[in-house]
């Protein structure tokens, strides 16, 4: 059976020329394919970059003519990274490495196992001077010694004699021809890590306002909402800032519950994920929102203070009349912070907005309640509103998620590394030596091979000249 | 302080690229040593400039190693790349790559030089940086762009060379002035396993740190799909040697191709919507 691969003076591995019989195993055992997913798969995952994704993209289909918004959804180029066409040219790369590999690996086997064969023809010839190297003692002794020097630079040494001459061979490194298929395993289990992480982890966000908590998470994706199992208070939200204005911190205090009972209490920053039952949280984002409505309610000097937040409701005038917070807004037409109410008592209905800073309204624009009654705070007679202030309240946004495949690809990563060192750091170098006479003296010769890295060969090989003459001088 | 003493190596390296295109035109090794000369002191001036940045950040109170924004993203790419290509000058003992490369390192410094005032002063980090993996993250990234800028500057000098000498065949009269079409590719080969070695390491420290900070290791972010898309040209240029063969021409060609892609990875990402984006 012929060896597939040739062997090159710098160690490369030449494409396997048998063509094999099954044409789905030629198809996929094929570096030109490889070459072309690489290169479709780079193209593709560019256009991913300049397309809008995932939620991203729900905005700018909006401002598309349809036809062409409904070719990206054709095509899935709106969500690429996860698209079924994308996807399978995944797979088919993976399918590629596989083959690739599976059909590389016998001929690799066969040049570890190789017999050194020192004694092979040419091997010896165009030897430049300094490899050929005359000795003083008998053919026996200076193969002795040789032997030792060898055995102390490769480990250890094979021996074939004649009457004529001595042949002494040793090698190192050989290991370095599996170093591809580390790399390559390396990719797969990445690959594998993904593929579990995905099936069976979850991703998804929430956002809890301080003292409240939470025990769902709305999975991303719009794929739903997923039950904890347990739930999440939010004990506190800090931001600082520095003086630049640039943030310094994001803190979240948390606690986890279980049946209404504290079971782990912790804080979470930015780079310091917590992790409960299996799930992993994140601080991720935070946000205000206007919290607690507080109105002053006047009616002929007497005046009551009210607190409630949007859509909920309070009475007034002894429980005959209904007052429901409608909106709340911070910066109402720029004239500051303003709340709607509407006040119902039987059957008369009103509704109004409350500004804070209604003096100041007025007195840029005289007469403003009398002509626009909805600005009139005073339109439930006879009681007069005043808006003391809107409360804010911060919330905590968290990732919250699992993924079991994340140590898979750690192993994954860890393999690809050890692979380049084993590759791209590691060569098989074999050394030869022939121990003969010539014109009545011994001449030893010294060859080598190597499949990378010739420099390292050359330099292993005039540390075996410079100990060799150590040991006759 | 800093900013000054990285200021004079910017004008220092601009001399060392004159000095190594006057050793290339007057093919004279005088200016050649002058020009190893100038780059070294320039190197000298440029890591004691990154030192005292350091230094002076841990005296404000808000120590970090200078990795933390635009600016000194800029300066340690320069640095990088005149680390590199001093050693890769003293391993091959020759010049010829020298008015290739420089111009690289000078040109991201001078950028570095425009920024406003603003922005070159030391800030704190903001929370997603305050992590132990920035160093590591950031090294190994511009250490692997680095090595492709080399590769690239070997793809230009593949090109320059068949121009001067108009065939494909070593040039008889200036044959010392760039080596054959053979050691030239071999040398874009042995950067391309040294950038791409790093830009993996620089993709797996990202990927760890990603997965602490915005909890996934991957995120189809737009500059860790660029770094993907970086890798996979390198991983083609590789195959295509190692597997098909390939040599001189194409080999050069993708070379300065996955220059392009770095390029885009480090600034073009800017102006699309990503994660990365305070580096900016």
């Amino acid at each position: 059976m012929r060896i597939a691969l040739k062997e090159r003076g710098d160690g490369s591995l030449q494409e396997n020329t048998n063509p094999s019989k099954n044409p789905v195993w030629s198809f996929f055992s094929s570096v030109r394919l490889t070459l072309f997913l690489l290169i479709v798969i780079a193209l593709a995952a560019i256009l991913g970059t300049v397309i809008p994704q995932q939620d991203a993209a729900k905005e700018a289909v909006q401002k598309l003519p349809p036809a062409l918004a409904g070719v990206l959804n054709i095509l899935q180029l709106n969500d690429l990274y996860r698209s079924t066409w994308f996807l399978l040219l995944m797979a088919l790369l993976t399918v590629n490495l596989v083959v690739c590999s599976l059909n590389r690996l016998p001929a690799s086997l066969r040049l570890y196992r190789r017999q050194p064969e020192p004694d092979r023809p040419g091997l010896y010839e165009e030897l430049p001077p300094e490899r050929v190297l005359a000795a003083e003692g008998n053919l026996e002794d200076e193969a002795a010694r040789m032997e030792q020097v060898l055995k102390k630079a490769l480990g250890s040494v094979e021996r074939k004699g004649t009457d004529q001459a001595i042949w002494l061979s040793g090698h190192k490194g050989a290991w370095s021809y599996f170093g591809v298929y580390v790399i390559h395993a390396g990719v797969l289990v990445i690959i594998l890590g993904a593929v579990i992480g995905s099936i069976l982890g979850f991703d998804g966000y929430v956002n809890i306002p301080e003292g409240g908590s939470a025990d769902h998470i709305e999975l991303r994706g719009g794929k739903g909402v997923m039950e904890l199992g347990f739930s999440v208070k939010c004990d506190d939200f800090n931001v600082e800032f520095y003086d630049s204005g640039m943030p310094k911190l994001y803190r979240s205090d948390l606690s986890f519950l279980k049946g209404g009972e504290i079971r782990a209490k912790g804080v979470l920053m930015v780079n310091h994920p917590l992790e409960f039952e299996g799930i992993r949280f994140y601080q991720s984002s935070y946000g205000s929102v206007p919290g607690e409505v507080v109105l002053k309610i006047l009616k002929k000097g007497e005046e009551t203070v009210k607190r409630a937040r949007q859509g909920e409701s309070f009475t007034i005038d002894g429980g005959k009349a209904q007052v429901e917070i409608l909106r709340v807004e911070g910066n109402l037409m720029r004239m500051g912070p303003a709340v709607k109410v509407g006040v119902t008592a039987g059957d008369r209905a009103v509704s109004f907005w409350v500004f804070k800073f209604l003096d100041a309204i007025e007195e840029q624009n005289p007469g403003i309640t009398s002509q626009v009654p909805q600005f009139n705070a005073g339109l439930f007679k006879p009681f007069l509103f005043k808006l003391e202030g809107i409360e804010t309240s911060f919330y905590t946004g968290l990732k919250v998620n699992r993924d079991p495949g994340v140590p898979i690809v750690g192993a994954g990563a860890f393999l690809l590394v050890a692979g380049f060192l084993l590759t791209f750091f590691s060569s098989h170098r074999q050394v030869f030596v022939r121990v003969d006479r010539k014109q009545g003296k011994t001449r030893v010769c010294i060859a080598g091979r190597c499949n990378r890295d010739p420099v390292k060969l050359d330099r292993e090989i005039e540390r075996i000249i410079g100990s060799y003459k150590g040991l006759t001088g | 302080m800093n900013t000054k003493m990285l200021g004079w190596a910017t004008v220092i390296y601009l001399v060392a690229m004159a000095f190594y295109l006057i050793r290339m035109l007057r093919d004279d090794e005088y200016w050649g040593k002058l020009a190893t000369g100038t780059a070294l002191a320039g190197l000298g001036l440029h890591t004691a400039g990154i030192a005292v940045r350091w230094w002076e950040s841990y005296r404000l109170g808000i120590g970090h190693a200078p990795l933390a924004n635009f600016y000194e993203s800029l300066i340690f790419f320069s640095w990088a790349i005149m680390l590199l290509y001093l050693i890769t000058e003293w391993r091959i003992r020759n010049r010829f790559l020298g008015p290739f490369v420089t111009p690289v390192a000078f040109l991201s410094m001078a950028y570095a030089s425009l920024t406003p005032d603003e922005a070159t002063r030391i800030q704190p980090l903001i929370p997603a940086l305050q992590s132990n993996w920035l160093t590591s993250h950031v090294v190994t990234c511009f250490m692997g762009y680095a090595a492709f800028t080399i590769a690239f500057g070997l793809g230009i000098l593949f090109f320059a060379r068949r121009f001067v000498s108009g065939t494909g065949n070593p040039s008889k009269s200036r044959g010392d002035l760039f080596p054959d079409e053979g050691s030239i590719e071999e040398l874009i080969y042995h950067s391309t396993i040294m950038g791409f070695i790093f830009l993996s390491l620089g993709i797996i420290t990202g990927s760890v740190w990603a997965n602490f900070a915005w909890g996934s290791y991957w995120s189809w972010d737009p500059k860790e799909t660029w770094s993907l898309i970086t890798w996979l040209i390198y991983a083609a240029l590789l195959h295509a040697r190692l597997v098909r063969g390939w040599r001189g021409k194409g080999i050069a060609i993708m070379a300065i191709a996955g220059f392009v892609s770095v390029l885009f990875t480090y600034l073009g990402v800017n102006y699309l919507d990503s994660l990365h984006s305070y580096i900016m």
